[in-house]
C-alpha cells in the first residue's frame, strides 16, 4: 500500500460528507461500474481528509492519536489495515 | 416541412422541432407525453435532423461508454466543440441509430437520426430508445431531480417508491399494491422532483403506452427477498449510498455527480428510507403500514 498513490487517486472520487461520515463515489467512464459506492466512518473520514502527497504512515498515526483516544501502537495497526482496504478499493479501480 | 411537438414529462417541457422533409415519428410510449399547444418557455429543445452527420463532427475522446452485457448501447464523445452522444441500434449494434450533440448548458440537443423506411415511407425517430431516456436524464441534472430504477405506487394517501436491481421484486410489489387498489405510477423507471419543498414521482415514456402520471412521494424502500417481512430504517450516509446505487448516474463528470449527491442527501432528510425484507404476498401491505405508523 502506497499513501502517495492513494493521495493521487483521491481526485478520481467525489466525496460527500454526511454528518460525521463520508460517501465516496468513483468517477467512471463506463456505465457498467456505477454501483461501487463506499462509506467511511468518522475516523475513516478523518484519515481521508488528512491524506496528501508526502503524508507518511507515522504522521497519519500521530494525527489519529492526537484526535482520538487511542494508543499509538493500536492506531498504527488499525491505520495499516484501513489503508490496505482503502487502497484495494481506490487503486484497483 | 416544419414540424413542432412539445414533449411533457415530469413537468418538464421539451420543444421538439424539425425542418426536414421527412416526418418525425414517436414510439407508442410517447403518445400521452406529447401535447399540441406550445409553451411560453422550455426546459430544453431538440432539433431533429434526417441522416447521420459526417464522422469528423463526432470524432473525439470517448469520455463515457455505456456497455451492458457486452453490448455497447451508446457513447459520449467530447468533441472540440461539445459533447456528442453516439447511440447504437439496440437490435443491431453495428448500426448507429442517432448521433446527438448537446450544448454545455445541457439544454439544446441536435439529434441526427438514421432515416428509416416502412411501406416506402421515410421517417425519422429521434427519441428511439435509449436516446429519449438520455435526454430526460440530462434534464434532471439541471434541476432538483433525479432518475431512479424503481416502481412507484400511490394508495390515495401515501406515495411509496420501491427501488433495486432487476429481480428484487419492484414489479411484484407494485402489482401487490395495485391489487389492493393502489395506483402504479411506473414499475421500472421514475423521475423524482422537488417542487416547493415536496417531492413528486413521475413516470416517463416506456416501450408501451401509458398515461402521464405523477404522485407525491414520501417513503423509499429497498426490497430484498426474505422469509419474513422486516424493515430497517436507513439514515445519513447509509441512506444516501443505498439510494444512489439505484439512481441513473453517468459519473464521468464531477459536477453532475456532486449535483446528484446533493439532491439525494436532501431527499434522505425529507423522506423515510428503509431496507425491506419482503415476503411477496399481500401481507407486506399491512406490515408496511404498521411500520410506518410506528415511525
Amino acid at each position: 500500500m502506497n499513501i502517495n498513490e492513494i493521495a493521487a487517486a483521491k481526485s478520481n472520487f467525489v466525496a460527500r460528507a454526511v454528518d460525521e461520515e463520508l460517501v465516496l463515489v468513483p468517477l467512471r467512464n463506463n456505465v457498467a461500474d456505477m454501483t461501487e459506492i463506499f462509506n467511511l466512518n468518522e475516523v475513516g473520514h478523518f484519515i481521508w481528509n488528512e491524506i496528501q502527497e508526502g503524508t507518511t504512515l507515522e504522521s497519519l498515526a500521530e494525527k489519529i492519536v492526537s484526535e482520538y483516544e487511542v494508543e499509538s501502537a493500536v492506531a498504527l495497526e488499525d491505520l495499516k489495515a484501513f489503508l490496505l482496504d482503502l487502497s484495494n478499493f481506490i487503486l484497483n479501480d | 416541412m416544419k414540424q413542432t411537438f412539445v414533449l411533457t414529462v415530469a413537468d418538464y417541457f421539451v420543444k421538439i422541432s424539425s425542418e426536414e422533409n421527412v416526418p418525425v415519428f414517436f414510439e407508442e410510449g410517447y403518445s400521452n407525453f406529447l401535447q399540441l399547444e406550445e409553451e411560453a418557455s422550455y426546459d430544453a429543445s431538440v432539433v431533429c435532423h434526417a441522416g447521420l452527420p459526417d464522422k469528423s463532427l463526432y470524432a473525439g475522446e470517448v469520455i463515457f461508454d455505456a456497455v451492458l452485457d457486452k453490448q455497447r448501447l451508446w457513447q459520449v464523445v467530447q468533441t472540440k466543440k461539445e459533447r456528442a452522444f453516439i447511440v447504437f441500434n439496440p437490435k443491431n449494434i453495428e448500426e448507429i441509430q442517432q448521433v446527438a450533440f448537446l450544448n454545455e448548458a445541457s439544454t439544446e440537443w441536435h439529434v441526427y437520426s438514421h432515416v428509416l423506411k416502412q411501406n416506402d415511407e421515410q421517417f425519422i425517430s429521434p427519441l428511439s430508445y435509449p436516446l429519449g431516456a438520455l435526454i430526460l436524464y440530462y434534464l434532471t441534472l439541471n434541476s432538483n431531480a433525479f432518475m431512479i430504477h424503481a416502481s412507484g405506487v400511490w394508495d390515495g394517501e401515501t406515495g411509496r417508491i420501491f427501488s433495486g436491481f432487476s429481480g428484487v421484486g419492484k414489479s411484484t410489489m407494485a402489482k401487490i399494491w395495485e391489487e389492493e387498489g393502489a395506483h402504479i405510477v411506473n414499475d421500472d423507471r421514475l423521475i423524482v422532483r422537488e417542487v416547493n419543498g415536496e417531492y413528486f414521482m413521475y413516470n416517463t415514456p416506456m416501450p408501451y403506452a401509458d398515461l402521464n402520471k405523477q404522485a407525491q412521494v414520501s417513503k423509499f424502500y429497498f426490497p430484498f427477498h426474505a422469509k419474513k417481512n422486516s424493515a430497517e430504517k436507513l439514515t445519513g450516509a447509509q441512506a444516501l449510498s443505498q439510494l444512489m446505487a439505484f439512481c441513473f448516474q453517468h459519473n464521468y463528470d464531477k459536477a453532475n455527480t456532486e449535483h446528484l449527491m446533493a439532491q439525494l442527501e436532501k431527499i434522505t432528510q425529507h423522506a423515510s428510507m428503509c431496507r425491506l425484507g419482503v415476503v411477496p404476498t399481500p401481507s407486506i401491505i399491512d406490515f408496511l403500514r404498521s411500520v410506518e405508523f410506528k415511525g
